[in-house]
């Protein structure tokens, strides 16, 4: 996500107050925005049909369920090349190859359309829903995987303001959507299905609104010009193997222990094929929501002032500093560092801290049962280890210490698995406890990790970029594929 | 006894003085065995340019690796410890010619890849330090330079080392770096000839080079320098072939004690066949076509003979395929010149059946050690014209213990007009030349023949086994 940074740095220098809100602003809509907009149609749909006394039970489970898990999986598969892209994205365009973009942005389209379809089927299988849900849900899902596909294109653009713009335009959709339809719909007069169905309308154009105005201006900026090779990016997974396994991993982290508690006491099933829990599904949710501040923050912070120090260390290095101006350098990067990340941890820890001692209030304005409490309590711990695990992460792929990266990604996804299953047999009474005792170990070797390696970073500058993974799999496949 | 002979960039593959030199020396000695130890550039063709001798019983190659491979990175095996990180610090800074430090440089060669070590922590705090103890405005320069100093050594000695009676370098440099490693570990003697002065011919290249930025030059030649301190170190004879490199070797620091000088040798033929009588003044020059030669200053020399109407032609025998692009310039130089009619690059051939022939032979290096090619041609009784450069006047004059007298003529280099004064006394003083030429003859069957050579470097290493 290195390039945010100067937008906002231009921001943040005008110094008034509302530029100083545009930032804030940008950052929660850049970095969280997808997800945000979301959850907050979905609580604010939730709310509007919670609303309805005539609205039966079944109809909202059936939608929310359904909802998480389009979400969840578009996410899941999302992650598996993301990484990948990036950095794909990222030397074609250093290089000015912007005639890349195009071809690889349909590459990916077609290659994660390609899984998509996979687990779809799986789905179709597997589901006793009427063939329109299905169709319809398979809708959902499919738009939702390209808008993180194309939003992740559109980053790299810098055009903070049209992200923006499509998000809470497709979010407008979703909610006035549902609103007039809870105004107009009947729920007596249809099935279960056909609710679902009819509320999912609202879904669908909100997101597709948004996939459409983020397509357009990706395809505006970046004219086609008809140079192929959609899968050329492929290449880039011989060359950064690691990126698939640091990008799957951790995203299958975050929810590898609710997957793990849908079979344990207390989870529930609709129609034989969406498992969930009704209390842990809602307190990892609530507890994601609790490290927005986080994710704005680095982007601000971080990106902002420490990238500065990061591209000067760099700078001395590549265009031949002495040795002093390098170490200087590496000392105010290291000096900044420090600070921005015990400020993140610090502010984000104020925050985490509210919403442990409002907890109880969470439980009892959602209804919730006694159990929920103590479990929304872990998660949110869970989810502040989680949170700097992420930002740590980060950190060390700007280092390019993809090894350091990996390992945080498997020890965070293995321990988490390992653990839920472990506790499993302590029920209810043991849910939150994996995710958060594994993300505090992630997180305890993700902060050694950074500590020791940024000591030698300038070792590992200059000794690092050598290495070459052996192009097996995909060059030559990409290279047949292509004939050159 | 099994001899090493550690040639660098020369025999087998490429032909020229200290080639001969060596094909001459194992050839003069069937009793012994040889293994040579070839060290080469990575471009190097190998194709022998000898015809190998018999005792040879094997040629092991030594390619310098000088760029890095590019290798998935692995951890040391190989600790090192401080005091064995000091010793290699203290060779980084060019004050360590011990036998440990050799050594240690085997062991961690042998046991890791030489990337791992150069991509080490250990070496890394070893440029770091390197950097802080002089200024190092650039520093990625300064850490790719150390690289690209040091890589060629450890390459170089990640090697079993043959077993063998005694080590012969043919020079300093990399040479002798394997050479002393190889004598300090296997506990046998070194022997050191060094026909031109190395550590000054890399001097002259660092100086011209464009490659290298200009406040690194002196850390490279520093570097010559000290790997030429190395082989002076360890030597147990540093032999030179002549008086003057023999002073140049104590002024670089060269034990005194260590000194000898055995001149290059010829086997001269029996007997010189009566020249004819010849229409045309014929010039010949035995030289491999390479920059170094400077056979362009033959060239306009030729053109103003040309020019000045003299009857004459002039034949170049040497290889022409070291510098195929100096040879091309040559070429179209030869012909721009408009000299086809009067100057001939023959190429590789037996130069013995063309010797009989010149009336003069001439040598336009700009550096030398003892050229074979002045003996071969005295030993014809054919005078020479040549630089006064390596031995070239004292083989041409005489010395305080060769009184015979003068056997042709001595020019600056690259200087065309003293070599066209010299070629016309030349073609003018028939009678004058072909004295000249005799005591050319003598002078070789005095001091310059090949089985005193050869006895010279029985006795010592015969003398060294124990």
């Amino acid at each position: 996500m290195a390039g945010i940074g100067f937008q906002l740095q231009k921001l943040f220098k005008e110094d008034y107050f509302s530029s100083r809100l545009k930032a804030y602003g940008f950052s929660v809509l850049v970095t969280s925005g997808p997800w945000l907009i979301i959850i907050l149609s979905l609580s604010l749909t939730q709310w509007i049909i919670g609303n309805i006394p005539t609205f039966p039970i079944e109809t909202r489970e059936l939608l929310t369920i359904s909802l998480s898990y389009c979400f969840i999986f578009s996410q899941l598969i999302f992650s598996v090349q993301q990484l990948t892209l990036t950095r794909y994205l990222a030397d074609q365009l250093y290089e000015v190859k912007y005639e890349r973009v195009i071809p690889s942005y349909l590459g990916l389209t077609k290659t994660s359309l390609l899984l998509a379809i996979i687990l779809f089927f799986v789905f179709l299988i597997l589901s006793p829903l009427p063939i329109y849900l299905e169709l319809i849900i398979g809708m959902f899902f499919m738009i939702m995987l390209l808008i993180w596909n194309t939003f992740m294109f559109i980053t790299a653009l810098k055009d903070y303001k049209s992200v923006s713009t499509a998000f809470l335009l497709g979010g407008l959709v979703i909610v006035l959507g549902e609103l007039a339809l809870a105004f107009v719909l009947n729920f007596d007069k249809v099935s279960v299905f056909q609710g679902v169905s009819i509320l999912y309308i609202p879904f669908i154009l909100g997101m597709f609104l948004t996939l459409s105005i983020l397509f357009v201006v990706l395809s505006r900026t970046f004219a086609y010009k008809g140079e192929e090779r959609p899968l050329e990016y492929l290449t880039y997974v011989d060359y950064f193997p690691r990126f698939v396994v640091i990008g799957t991993l951790y995203t299958a982290g975050l929810w590898i222990a609710n997957f793990v508690i849908w079979f344990g006491e207390g989870s529930s099933q609709l129609y034989d094929v969406f498992l969930f829990n009704r209390m842990y599904d809602v307190a990892v949710f609530w507890s994601y929501l609790t490290i927005i501040p986080t994710l704005m923050f680095f982007v601000i912070s971080v990106e902002t002032r420490f990238y500065d120090r990061y591209r000067s260390f760099y700078g001395y290095i590549n265009e031949g500093g002495s040795l002093e101006q390098i170490l200087r350098s590496k000392d105010r990067m290291i000096t900044v560092l420090k600070e921005e990340v015990f400020r993140l941890l610090r502010n984000q820890g104020v925050v985490t801290v509210l919403f442990l001692i409002c907890a109880s209030w969470i439980g009892s304005w959602l209804n919730a049962s006694p159990e929920f409490v103590p479990m929304l309590r872990l998660t949110i711990v869970g989810a502040y280890f989680n949170a700097m695990i992420l930002v740590f992460q980060l950190l060390l792929l700007y280092f390019e210490d993809h090894k350091g990266a990996m390992i945080i990604s498997v020890l965070f996804f293995g321990s988490i698995l390992l653990l839920s299953i472990a506790f499993l047999p302590m029920g209810i009474s043991g849910y939150g406890l994996s995710f958060c005792i594994g993300s505090i170990i992630a997180f305890i070797y993700s902060s050694l990790r950074l500590i020791t390696f940024i000591k030698h970073v300038d070792y590992f500058a200059f000794t690092q970029g050598q290495m070459l993974q052996k192009a097996k799999l995909f060059v030559p496949l990409v290279k047949k594929l292509y004939k050159y | 006894m099994k001899i090493g002979i550690v040639c660098e960039g020369s025999y087998p593959f490429i032909s020229g003085g200290v080639s001969s030199w060596v094909q001459g020396l194992i050839k003069g000695m069937p009793q012994h065995e040889f293994v040579i130890l070839a060290i080469i550039p990575p471009s190097q063709k190998q194709v022998y340019q000898y015809e190998l001798p018999e005792n040879v019983i094997n040629v092991s190659i030594f390619q310098l690796q000088i760029e890095n491979k590019r290798t998935i990175k692995k951890k040391m095996k190989r600790r090192i410890t401080k005091s064995e990180l000091e010793q290699l610090f203290s060779l980084f800074q060019m004050k360590n010619t011990s036998r440990e430090v050799l050594q240690l440089i085997h062991e961690i060669a042998m046991e890791d890849d030489i990337d791992t070590f150069f991509n080490s922590r250990y070496f890394w705090e070893i440029v770091k330090r390197s950097s802080q103890e002089q200024e190092v405005h650039n520093f990625i320069e300064f850490f790719y330079m150390m690289k690209g100093m040091y890589m060629p050594i450890f390459t170089l000695l990640k090697r079993e080392f043959p077993d063998i009676d005694l080590i012969h370098s043919a020079s300093t440099g990399y040479a002798g770096i394997l050479a002393a490693a190889l004598a300090s570990h296997q506990g046998i003697p070194y022997l050191l000839t060094e026909h031109g002065i190395y550590t000054r011919e890399r001097e002259e290249e660092i100086l011209l080079s464009e490659w290298i930025p200009a406040v690194f030059k002196q850390r490279w030649m520093d570097y010559f320098h000290h790997i030429g301190s190395i082989s002076y170190h360890h030597a147990d004879h540093i032999i030179t072939l002549f008086e003057r490199n023999s002073r140049v070797q104590k002024e670089k620091g060269a034990v005194p004690e260590k000194l000898m000088i055995i001149p290059n040798g010829v086997i001269p033929p029996e007997t010189v066949p009566d020249s004819e009588q010849r229409d045309v003044f014929h010039i010949g020059s035995i030289v491999r076509v390479v920059p170094i030669k400077d056979i362009k200053t033959m060239l306009y020399a030729a053109r103003e003979l040309k020019n000045r109407g003299i009857a004459f032609k002039w034949s170049i025998l040497g290889p022409m395929d070291e510098d195929k692009e100096y040879v091309a310039e040559c070429l179209e130089l030869l012909e721009q010149l408009g000299l086809m009619e009067h100057v001939a690059l023959l190429g590789k051939v037996n130069v013995s059946e063309y010797l009989p022939d010149f009336d003069v032979k001439v040598l336009s290096s700009l550096s030398e050690g003892q050229p074979l090619s002045i003996l071969e041609a005295f030993s014809y009784e054919v005078p020479c014209i040549s630089t006064d450069v390596g031995s070239c006047m004292e083989l041409i004059k005489g010395s305080n213990v060769d009184t015979l007298g003068t056997a042709g003529l001595v020019f600056t280099p690259t200087d065309v007009g003293e070599l066209v004064e010299s070629l016309i006394w030349m073609q003018k003083n028939e009678e004058k030349r072909k004295v000249m030429g005799k005591i050319g003859r003598k002078r070789v069957l005095k001091f310059y023949q090949q089985d005193d050579v050869i006895r010279s470097y029985l006795e010592l290493y015969e003398g060294r086994k124990e």
